[in-house]
Parts: C-alpha cells; structure tokens; sequence
C-alpha cells in the first residue's frame, strides 16, 4: 500500500507519475463503485459510473489540485455520475415512479427499514457519516452545504435512529 | 442536556472522533455506550457487501491504451455533462460579494465584469440585488 | 469561501407541546461595525415570517414552511452598529421540542474585511 497521502499522491499524479494514480485508484475504487451502486442500484451501472469517474479525473490531471480529502472531492462527481445514469437507466425502463433518482436508490430491504422515517437528505448524511466514514466537515464539503447544516440533519437523523437497533448487552 | 451526551456526541465517540471529554463519559456512562454500541451495529447493517470490480474493468482504468472502453454515445454525454456542470455552476458568492460590488458601484469604482450575473452587459445594482439572492439561496 | 461556523445558538425546549408561534431574534456581537452579515439558522419549527430591523433581510421564500433559512444583509451606511446588534427576527410556529442552530455564514466590516462576530439567539414566547 502506497504509504503517500492524498494530497501527496495528487502532487505526484499532476507531475506525471503513473504509479500516483494506480495508487489513487487501489485507494478508492471499491468506495467509488459502492457510493455509485447506492444511486444507481445496479452493479452493472456502477461500474460504468466507476470508470466514468477515473475517466473524469483522468482529464483533469493537468490542473488536478486537491484541496480536501480524495473522498470529498470525488462523492459529488460519482453521485451525479450515479444519478445521470440512474435516470437514463428509468427513462429507458421506468421502474417505479415514485422513486427520485436523486436519493439513494432502494437499498436492500433491512437497510430500508432502517432508515425508514428519515428524510433524502437525513438519509444521505447518515450513509455518508456511518458508511462512507467522512467527518462532518468533509460531508459538509462534499455537499457544499455549511457545517452546521450537517451537524441539524445528522443530529435530528440520530435521534430519530437511536431507538431503532437494540444495543448489543 | 440531561446528563448524558447528545446525538454528535455519541456518533463522535463511535467514529472514534470524540473530545477527552465526550470519550471519558461513555467510559463512566453505560447508557450512553449502550446507545453507541447500537449505532456501531446500525452502521455495520449499513454497511453493503462488497462489489467485485473485474479485474479487465481495473485493467482498462489504469492502462487505457486506446481509449477507456468503447464509449457509448450516453457514457461520453455523461462525461461531458460532469464537465459543464462543473464549469457552469452557480458561483458560490456571499453577501460580503454583495456589499463589496455595493460599496465599488457606490464610490465609482470599476467593478470587475464578472460580477454582472444578469448579463445585461454591465455590473449595477441589479447585479448586487443578485449575488445577495444567490447568497441566501437553499440547496 | 469556506463558511465561518462560530457560536451555535442552540436552545432545547420541554417536551411536547401543542403548536405555538414563537420569534427567534438574532443577534450579531462585535467590538467593530458590522456592515454585512450572512446567518443560516437550522431548527425543528416551521418558519413562517421574517423581520429585518431598518429593512427585511434577503432570504429565499422556499425557506418558508420549512426549518432551515439563511438571511443576509447589508448596509453600505459609512457608520453601521457595533457591539451587540440585532439583525433579524424570525417567527416560527413550534410543535414540540424545538433545537436552534444559528451558523454565522459570513460577515464583513465597513472596509469589506470580513470579520467573525458571534452569533446569538434570544427565544421569546409566543402567542
């Protein structure tokens, strides 16, 4: 495992360095192809929407400078990736049309249920938060929303989830 | 607060970004790991099972030597799409932008052409009265 | 620009109540003049108006009905307030236990400098 940190990488990459990227790639490409499945819902179309998102960063090598963590700057180009995709995906073959393609895409029945009551944006910052492992001021970020914006959505989400999972005795 | 942490406070705690504080009450606080531990279990059922990504997908990825993959008129629309809607989104502003093109128009300064937003080819107050709506304007 | 986040204003209310209509006021403290300031507040009530002091503040109307609103203003007045300033008012209609959050989002000084005061809410009852 490369040993450089993100920025360093991206350092490395601009500069020419194939082995940068390859080490890019190993780094976040199982948390691209699931970040993007969660919005499309299909594997197939998450790994499209996982070589789009290399293919993208691939072109913007030249002026590529990262001012925030690798996660943060990815998760909005592989959502509207994932989200573009999803919905040439129902417009090709309309499913159910109350689902929005913005939100995150009918995860398997469990984690429904467990978010069940949440609103699309609770929803996003909880998966973001306990899943993606971003801290409050990456997810913020990601978003483009203020910090304290992300801190109301994920406390209210909390309090709402605290009661759901019977704690381990 | 009624003694115990709040809903951050026990999510700082699980993610293992927790203050001395917050970390040193869920040592003393049952309750409160009790809750902590069954946000570790939420985000584990979270949690989905991994994607396998072909090795031949990796492969293209790394090594593209002709182009990445045949691209279907829709996957190259896409990336294009992310490139415009990178350059043309809205430009974050704030009410600072505001009241700085404000106070320029105000003591006939010259104000930098970018600043006209309504594209009415010249920067005034219409302009002003626009970064500010953006300024407020909710995702 | 990142958003400056400084004092949370964060107040809890007793359990379950029937709907009430309440204001928030908001304040901005400072030992220099505030000529711009960009507040976003976040809570659990429904807004359903918005005071300024001389004048409304700019703020968007899909912030009505809803629990999250950012307002800004500015004054290009050579002597603008110092200390501890009121900048708006916002009336909520609550319908249980209420959390306010006020996140400074930006703010400058007569020069355009920004400046960093902090931000304070004051709950009065409602009607």
């Amino acid at each position: 495992m490369d040993p450089r940190t993100d920025a360093e990488l991206a350092r490395a990459w601009r500069g020419g360095e194939a082995s940068a990227f390859d080490a890019i790639y190993a780094r976040y490409h199982e948390w691209v192809v699931s970040l993007a499945f969660r919005y499309t819902g299909n594997r197939e179309d998450a790994l499209d929407v996982l070589q789009d998102t290399f293919a993208y960063l691939h072109r913007k090598r030249r002026n590529f400078e990262l001012r925030s963590q690798m996660k943060t700057f990815l998760y909005p180009v592989v959502k509207h990736l994932a989200v573009s995709r999803a919905r040439l995906a129902r417009r090709q073959a309309p499913l159910d049309p109350k689902l929005d393609p913005a939100a995150p895409a009918t995860a398997p029945e469990e984690t429904a249920a467990l978010l069940q009551g949440l609103s699309d944006v609770q929803q996003e910052v909880v998966l973001m938060r306990f899943v993606d492992g971003l801290d409050l001021q990456a997810i913020a970020d990601a978003l483009e929303v203020p910090l304290g914006t992300v801190k109301s959505r994920l406390h209210s989400a909390l309090d709402l989830l605290r009661g759901r999972i019977p704690p381990n005795r | 607060m009624d003694g115990h942490l709040d809903p951050l406070g026990l999510d700082a705690v699980r993610a293992g970004d927790a203050t001395p504080e917050q970390r040193a009450h869920a040592e003393q606080c049952a309750e409160c790991r009790a809750t902590i531990e069954g946000f570790r279990t939420l985000a584990a059922r979270l949690t989905p099972a991994r994607i396998e990504v072909p090795a031949e997908v990796s492969r293209r990825i790394l090594r593209p030597k002709r182009s990445w993959r045949p691209l279907a008129a829709a996957a190259a629309a896409l990336l294009i799409a992310v490139g415009i809607w990178f350059a043309l989104r809205p430009r974050k502003v704030d009410i600072v932008d505001a009241y700085s093109v404000a106070l320029r128009l105000q003591n006939g300064q010259s104000v930098d052409a970018t600043w006209d937003l309504n594209g009415d080819g010249k920067v005034d107050a219409r302009d002003v009265d626009e970064i500010a709506r953006r300024s407020v304007a909710l995702r | 620009m990142k958003a400056a986040m400084l004092a949370l204003g964060l107040i809890a209310l007793l359990p379950k109540q029937e709907p009430r209509f309440v204001s928030v006021e908001i304040y901005a403290q400072i030992d220099a003049p505030i000529a711009a300031w960009q507040i976003e507040l976040d809570c659990d009530a429904k807004i359903v108006a918005v005071e300024g002091v001389k004048e409304p503040p700019y703020y968007d109307p899909a912030a009505l009905q809803g629990g999250r609103i950012i307002l800004a203003q500015f004054t290009t007045d050579p002597s603008p307030p110092a200390g501890r300033v009121l900048v708006a008012r916002v009336h909520l209609m609550e319908t249980g236990r209420t959390d306010y959050r006020a996140n400074l989002m930006a703010a400058a000084s007569p020069g355009g400098e920004r400046i960093s005061p902090r931000i304070d809410l004051v709950r009065l009852g409602g009607k």
